[in-house]
């Protein structure tokens, strides 16, 4: 081999792929995405520090971010690019015909591979180095207010590091297994099938798929062959928060398995370019054979008897052009031929396969649970890959089809032949179709095999075809419209991929920076939520729109693409000559007539968004209402609701409503009140009265004041009357769903806000955005004591009257018990009474079937059948034990009542619970995880925790309600399905804290307000923990004595509980006290969470015993006494069958604080399998899997 | 009647590739006769529509096809210089879509049509084998067997023997002159003896100029006594180049022939009188070219 010659080929393919546009065109996009990224306009992973103002940031320079950096600029920046300029090296030279030149020379076909090979990977070497130069630049030169806080001290090797370990061995894997493709198969087609599998395999398993309960041997070998590296990154460095001064200020500690499998990638690259370039050689050697032979077998010679062949004339020729039917069929049939021909599809057919399967089986929900996949469900689940991919393979495919005629030489025939240009690209576009049905068809198989094996829920086909038919295939064919368009008017296949895959770029950036809104979202990324009861309800009118718009804009682009498709060759000067204004508006003014439809419907369609809850209307209306009465409004003194008799008339099919009431406001302040505000939603007719007379309120953008003839006086009250309709109106920005609404299927409504019903007094939250966001109120540290307000709900115990009207086939559930139900016709009136007072009301409607448990009702969807017993048997042993545990229940029923998933939450009201149809009727229910009962368990604690406990306004409040409701599931866990799986619920909840913290905005309990980053986990994981571990220390009698005299002192109080109170209130009840302050200290006062390791695990027999010695750290934070015991065989989740007999275990209990060592000692009768520490998941900690040894 | 009117064609660089061509080109075989790089495939492409002209037209019979080439494609039988053919299919199969994308039909069908085709080509033995296995000839003779197909009322062959052995080139003159006869053919090429042999009527073109639109009589008949031809010794041959204007030096069994333009008809020593040929008028009227940088 001869290095010169080498690298004379090499020199050639570098300067070729530096000069490509598609080259600068990438260079372009990791600028843009680094641009994005230091002017905060993109975001990506490292979620450590405090966003609040003066809060510890992490530097965007720091090794860990910089090492995220790279995973994205070499997925979204190198993977791609280098694959079409890698993969297309070889085949470039077939269409060029410069082969039979090139090897008549001394260039081996070694020489010739490798320094292709070596020229494109030089070329994508130096975009990595003009890469890290340029995130240099950006980050540590130019001048950016946005990075004030961000921009650490600059370390060369911050940025060097990642750039080598991170992106070089993407960069040489990618280069090296596409050249190998396209060297040994010479079919650009191929070249494309790695990138795309790498971004859906990466995508949507290494990087996404990630239970707390996974075997850490398994995710550490997924770590190893994640090609990105983004997976060992993020599992072993990002995912549980160190804090920003470890990111900061320490480098990433690449361990050895890591580096190999980076090398491994690497290599990978190298060894395809081997293969390939041994096939190339032989094959080679033996086309040029075959040349011979073929040769050889030339037609012989003319003979007299063929010159003696009558004239053409004889064959009474006749030439009529095809119409375009015809020749569209014409074309259509010979891209198929082709398309059959292609390997590609067959490649495909099996990713395709393999994705959905795995999108579908390993699917999770809330607490890695995994999920139920309906029909529906599954469809719109699919849909995000299968357009992603299809928009990827219609790139590759279109360029390829529009390109076949150049590539063959044919197109010098081609292009003068009478076939209209529209019957050329339809007929292509039909072969793209087959590729897309293909796809379809796959995906579909994929479903229908997941179907079968979940085994719960039958297959449907309307719920495909109306997804993937009516939705997805308009995406499909304004997507081939479009890169059809691209191509006719750059003419060029490279530049086509650049231009279609910086699209795909933009369009991910603005879905995953906010600003995607139905105008934009061609893909629908993200804009779909299925619902097996109310399909796409919620912003049909937009969805709808939104389809018709993109179509018509796909006629625009079909229109460019016949007006402009290259069947003439253009030039630069012709093309400066088509750019002469006058002929640039003869070609646009043909465009306008097509112009007409897309510019009305995106009109349309801006008004619905314009018109919806994130429209700008709506924004500007709340914006009003906080700029015109914070400063009057915010802690005046408002009086509170004492009662509540409504009339609601509900039009689901209108989505419309209307209503007449009364409120009884009472004074329960200590001062006099003139005044009664009352916020206000978009409503028509409101009429209101005051006691008995109509009253005219001074109106403050929908802060309704109004001024009374007789004053307040403390503990008085008035009745306030009103009547009015409303319409819920326009859609959301981008089908983001809802958590409140009234759409045909369902009836969703609080009293939170002031969407449905008047609201007493003014909403500091209302119109406060990221503009206006203020930091949240400092309290001081006895704020607590005093009458504390609610955190929410009424500050007074209230009673409600309601009589609602529905369709005749809902039923309409409210607060309290059912006093009635009468049908008058179409409608039916169901009265609701509170039989004891509660602090907010909702109201739930549908169409439902109801079981019917102990004191317990669950309104289900008919077709939700599959958990039922499940959430009812959880719903009748809530009842049953919290009643027992903390209070007696004051109401006659608890019920739950299911709705569209639409959203996905479940909320407590009082006796009446509204609960999504994806949060726990669409889940399996496993002993590891079972959604259904945990939810039902932690909603129906709020019957006690938040409701009859009502949480204080401040600091900790919500802990009360949302920590005690996880505390009172992990009790209710443990006593009905045994306490293993309490002890796997614990384990959920703990690794969703140590996932979901940010150890620089966390504080103590007590001072834990819901405004920093990661404080909803410490509400209610860390929360539900501490409590947990505090009835582990106090034990369970005295404990729970001092919960029932906790909710009592606080039922019907004005003065609100909030942690302080219950710290104060359950020292009474402690055993032991000192234990008790000491708990109280660390873990209420204080942020503590140990997380252990072992180290030097031995195991000696003794005798007929067994001496396990080791030594335990605590390298977190916090002294508790933990246990660390062997173990051997495994026990059985299972609550039907008692612990296995061949799981043993023996321990000793060791206290060890921050930073301490002790030497641990277990003896035990067996020959232990491993030694753990706290196997009963007793102490909350941090990656309690590293904290066990395999003997 | 084909009139192209005043057809500039500028290439990045700036190259022009013509300078303002002007022709009218009347019904049967007309030659287009130019070295290499003289423009002449620019015009052809041009006149098939397939490429813009920066200005001028194209008239075919009175309508201007330069913005619609769409109106032309229907009645035209196209041979470019340089193509290629789907390589997955068969050479019957890639005519016979071709016969059906050109809307062409007989009683018989299009797929004996295609056969006919093939036959007439000399291909029919290789009907069936895939057109990547087909040689640079055969390939050739399939681009011919898709031009002639059809009634086309204008017929564009560029450099159409490129490629061919003399007994296909013949076979092809003989489809060419048939199909002359009631339509107009432009047969383009730098091959003197095709134009010698079909072309009634031909243009010389050089530098994307037309520098002369003759018939092979009159250019020969103009040659007439002009011409002296002998066999000469090497340093003799080199004397003549320096002090007479040599059309054509070649070997015959190794020695140096050489034919000479003497303008005032008066024989160089050594050399005889000879009858002109096309070639001779055909490299006289480059060297015209040379000479004065214009001839029209």
């Amino acid at each position: 081999m001869s290095i010169r010659r080498l690298m004379l080929v090499a020199r050639q393919e570098l300067s070729y792929t530096c000069r490509r546009p598609s080259f600068w065109i990438m260079l372009a996009l990791i600028g843009l995405i680094v641009w994005g990224l230091s002017s905060g306009n993109v975001r990506i992973g490292l979620t450590s520090g405090d966003s609040s103002v003066g809060g510890k940031k992490a530097f965007l320079t720091s090794e860990f971010a910089l090492a995220q950096l790279m995973v994205v600029l070499s997925f979204l920046g190198f993977t791609f690019f280098a694959a079409v300029m890698a993969g297309l090296s070889v085949p470039r030279d077939l269409e060029w015909k410069t082969g039979e030149i090139l090897h008549a020379t001394p260039l081996t076909s070694g020489e010739y591979i490798w320094g292709k090979f070596t020229g494109v990977f030089l070329a994508f070497l130096a975009a990595l180095v003009l890469t890290v130069g340029l995130v240099i630049l950006i980050f540590q030169v130019m001048p950016n207010s946005n990075m004030l806080e961000t921009r650490g001290p600059f370390h060369l090797h911050n940025y060097v590091v990642p750039a080598v370990t991170i992106s070089l061995p993407i960069i040489m894997f990618t280069c090296g297994t596409s050249f190998g493709v396209g060297a040994w198969t010479r079919k650009p087609i191929l070249v494309f099938v790695l990138p795309i599998m790498l971004l859906l395999v990466c995508g949507f398993f290494f990087w996404s798929w990630t239970p707390a309960w996974l075997d850490p041997r398994i995710d550490r070998i997924l770590m190893l062959v994640d090609p990105s590296g983004f997976r060992w990154l993020n599992q072993t460095w990002l995912k549980v928060d160190r804090g920003v001064d470890f990111y900061n200020t320490q480098r990433v500690v690449w361990d050895s398995g890591f580096v190999w499998s980076r090398f491994g990638v690497a290599v990978i690259g190298i060894v395809s370019t081997v293969l390939a370039a041994g096939h190339f050689g032989r094959t080679l050697k033996s086309s040029g054979k075959v040349t011979v032979a073929r040769r050889a077998a030339e037609p012989p010679a003319p003979g007299m008897e063929a010159q003696a062949a009558p004239g053409l004339a004889a064959l009474r020729m006749r030439a009529a052009a095809p119409n375009f039917w015809r020749g569209f069929r014409l074309v259509a049939g010979a891209e198929l031929k082709e398309l059959r021909s292609s390997p590609g599809l067959y490649l495909f057919i099996p990713l395709i396969l393999q994705q959905t399967l795995g999108n579908a089986l390993l699917a999770l929900g809330a607490f890695d649970t995994p999920l139920l996949v309906t029909s529906g469900t599954l469809a719109v689940r699919s849909m995000s890959s299968l357009i992603t991919l299809l928009a990827l393979l219609i790139v590759f495919y279109a360029v390829e089809s529009l390109e076949r005629e150049r590539a063959t030489g044919f197109s010098a025939i081609h292009d003068a032949l009478p076939v209209h240009t529209g019957s050329i690209l339809a007929g292509k576009a039909v072969a793209l179709a087959v590729v897309a049905v293909t796809a379809l068809l796959a995906t579909f198989v994929g479903c229908a095999i997941a179907m079968a094996i979940q085994g719960r829920v039958g297959l449907e086909l309307k719920p495909f075809l109306l997804v993937w038919v009516v939705l997805l295939l308009p995406g499909f064919v304004l997507w081939t419209c479009f890169v059809f368009a691209i191509y006719a008017i750059v003419k060029n296949r490279y530049t086509t991929y650049s231009v279609a895959l910086v699209t795909l770029a933009f369009t991910s950036y603005l879905l995953f920076s906010g600003k995607m809104n139905w105008v934009g979202n061609w893909p629908l990324w993200g804009a779909l939520r299925w619902s097996d009861i109310s399909v796409f309800e919620i912003d049909r009118t937009a969805l709808i729109l939104n389809r018709l718009f993109w179509l018509s804009l796909a006629l625009v682009f079909l229109r460019m693409a016949i007006r402009w498709f290259p069947r003439r060759a253009l030039d630069t000067i012709s093309t400066i000559h088509a750019l002469q204004p006058a002929r640039l508006w003869r070609s646009a003014r043909g465009l306008l007539p097509w112009l007409v439809a897309p510019l009305f419907l995106g009109g349309a369609l801006w008004r619905q968004i314009d018109r919806g809850p994130d429209g700008a209307r709506t924004k500007k209306i709340a914006k009003d209402y906080w700029r015109k009465n914070l400063a009057t409004w915010t802690d005046a003194p408002a009086p509170a609701l004492a009662d509540v008799d409504m009339a609601l008339d509900l039009n689901p099919r209108d989505r419309a409503w209307s209503v007449k009431g009364t409120y009884i406001i009472v004074n329960k302040e200590t001062v006099v009140l003139s005044k009664v505000p009352i916020t206000v939603g978009f409503w028509n007719d409101m009429r209101w009265t005051i006691n008995g007379q109509p009253s005219v309120p001074d109106t403050l953008s929908h802060l309704y004041v109004f001024t009374l003839a007789k004053p307040l006086a403390p503990g008085d009250s008035v009745r306030l009357g009103f009547t009015y309709n409303g319409v819920q109106p326009g859609a959301t920005k981008n089908g983001g769903g809802a958590g409140e609404f009234i759409l045909p299927s369902g009836v969703v409504m609080t009293s939170f806000g002031p969407r449905w019903f008047p609201f007493i007094g003014y909403l500091e939250e209302i119109g406060v955005d990221d503009e206006n966001r203020a930091e949240p109120k400092q309290y001081p540290d006895d704020f607590y004591k005093g009458i504390t307000p609610p955190a929410f709900g009424s500050a007074l115990p209230m009673t409600v009257h309601m009589a609602i009207t529905a369709p005749a086939d809902f039923t309409a559930n409210s607060v309290g018990e059912r006093i009635s139900e009468e049908v008058n016709g179409a409608t039916k009136t169901t009265v609701w009474h509170t039989d004891h007072p509660v602090m907010a009301f909702n109201v739930i409607a549908g169409r439902y079937v109801v079981k019917k448990g102990e004191g317990t009702a669950l309104y289900y969807n008919a077709a939700h059948t599959y958990n039922v017993a499940e959430m009812s048997s959880a719903l009748d042993a809530a009842r049953k034990y919290y009643g027992e545990w903390f209070a007696p229940f004051p109401w006659r029923e608890l019920k739950i009542s299911e709705f569209p998933g639409i959203s996905t939450y479940a909320q407590g009201f009082p006796t009446n619970i509204t609960f999504s149809e994806s949060i726990g009727f669409l889940t399996k229910s496993e002993p590891k995880t079972n959604l259904a009962f945990l939810v039902v368990a932690h909603e129906s604690a709020h019957q006690w925790w938040g409701n009859m406990l009502q949480p204080g306004r401040g600091p900790s409040g919500n802990l009360l309600s949302e920590g005690m409701a996880h505390f009172s599931t992990a009790l209710l866990m443990a006593q009905v399905k045994g306490q293993l799986q309490g002890m796997e619920f614990r384990k959920r909840i703990e690794s969703r804290y140590a996932e979901s913290r940010h150890s620089d905005a966390e504080r103590s309990l007590l001072k834990t307000d819901g405004s920093h980053d990661g404080d909803g986990t410490l509400l209610y994981d860390k929360g539900g923990w501490t409590f947990w571990m505090l009835w582990n220390l106090m034990g369970s009698e005295q404990n729970f004595a001092g919960l029932r005299t906790f909710i009592a002192s606080h039922l019907n109080n004005p003065d609100h509980a909030v942690l302080a109170d219950f710290v104060e209130h359950m020292r009474q009840y402690a055993p032991d006290t000192a234990a008790y302050d000491a708990y109280a200290k660390q873990w209420f006062a204080s942020v503590v969470v140990p997380e252990y390791r072992l180290s030097e695990v031995r195991s000696v027999p003794i005798g007929s015993e067994w001496e396990t010695t080791a030594r335990l750290e605590n390298i977190g934070t916090g002294r508790m006494p933990v246990e660390v015991a062997v173990t051997q065989g495994e026990r059985s989740l299972n609550p039907a069958e008692p612990v296995k007999v061949t799981y043993r275990a023996s321990g000793v209990t060791v206290v060890i604080g921050s930073k301490e060592i002790k030497e641990v000692r277990i003896r035990s009768p067996f020959k232990p399998a491993r030694v753990v520490v706290d196997p009963d998941v007793k102490v909350l900690q941090l990656r309690r899997t590293l904290a066990e040894n395999k003997l | 009647m084909l009139n192209l009117r005043r057809l500039v064609k500028v290439y990045p660089g700036p190259v022009t590739a013509l300078q303002g061509v002007s022709l009218d080109i009347p019904g049967g075989m007309f030659g287009l006769l130019g070295p290499n790089g003289a423009g002449k495939s620019t015009l052809m492409k041009i006149v098939a529509g397939v490429l813009e002209p920066t200005s001028g037209e194209v008239l075919l019979d009175g309508e201007n096809v330069t913005a619609h080439p769409e109106k032309l494609w229907a009645t035209l039988g196209y041979l470019p210089q340089d193509f290629g053919f789907y390589p997955h299919l068969t050479g019957e199969a890639m005519l016979t879509y071709l016969l059906e994308l050109k809307g062409v039909e007989s009683p018989q069908g299009t797929k004996h049509l295609a056969t006919e085709l093939l036959e007439r080509v000399n291909l029919l033995s290789a009907a069936k084998r895939k057109v990547k296995d087909y040689s640079g000839g055969m390939r050739q003779r399939l681009g011919i067997a898709q031009a002639i197909a059809g009634d086309p009322k204008l017929m564009i062959v560029d450099e159409p023997t490129a490629g061919l052995d003399p007994e296909e080139r013949h076979r092809f003159y003989r489809i060419l002159a048939e199909l002359a006869e009631n339509r107009t053919v432009i047969l383009s090429t730098h091959i003197v003896e095709d134009v010698a042999v079909l072309c009634p009527r031909f243009a010389v073109i050089r530098q994307g100029q037309l520098v002369s639109i003759t018939t092979p009589a009159d250019a020969r008949g103009g040659l007439a006594g002009t011409i002296f031809e002998g066999a000469v010794s090497g340093p003799e041959l080199d004397d003549l180049r320096r002090t007479r204007r040599v059309t054509q030096a070649y070997l015959v069994e190794g020695r140096n022939r050489v034919r000479v333009y003497q303008p005032d008809r008066i024989a160089p020593p050594g050399l005889a009188p000879a009858e002109a040929t096309l070639e001779d008028a055909y490299l006289v009227t480059m060297q015209q070219g040379d000479a004065t940088g214009r001839v029209a």
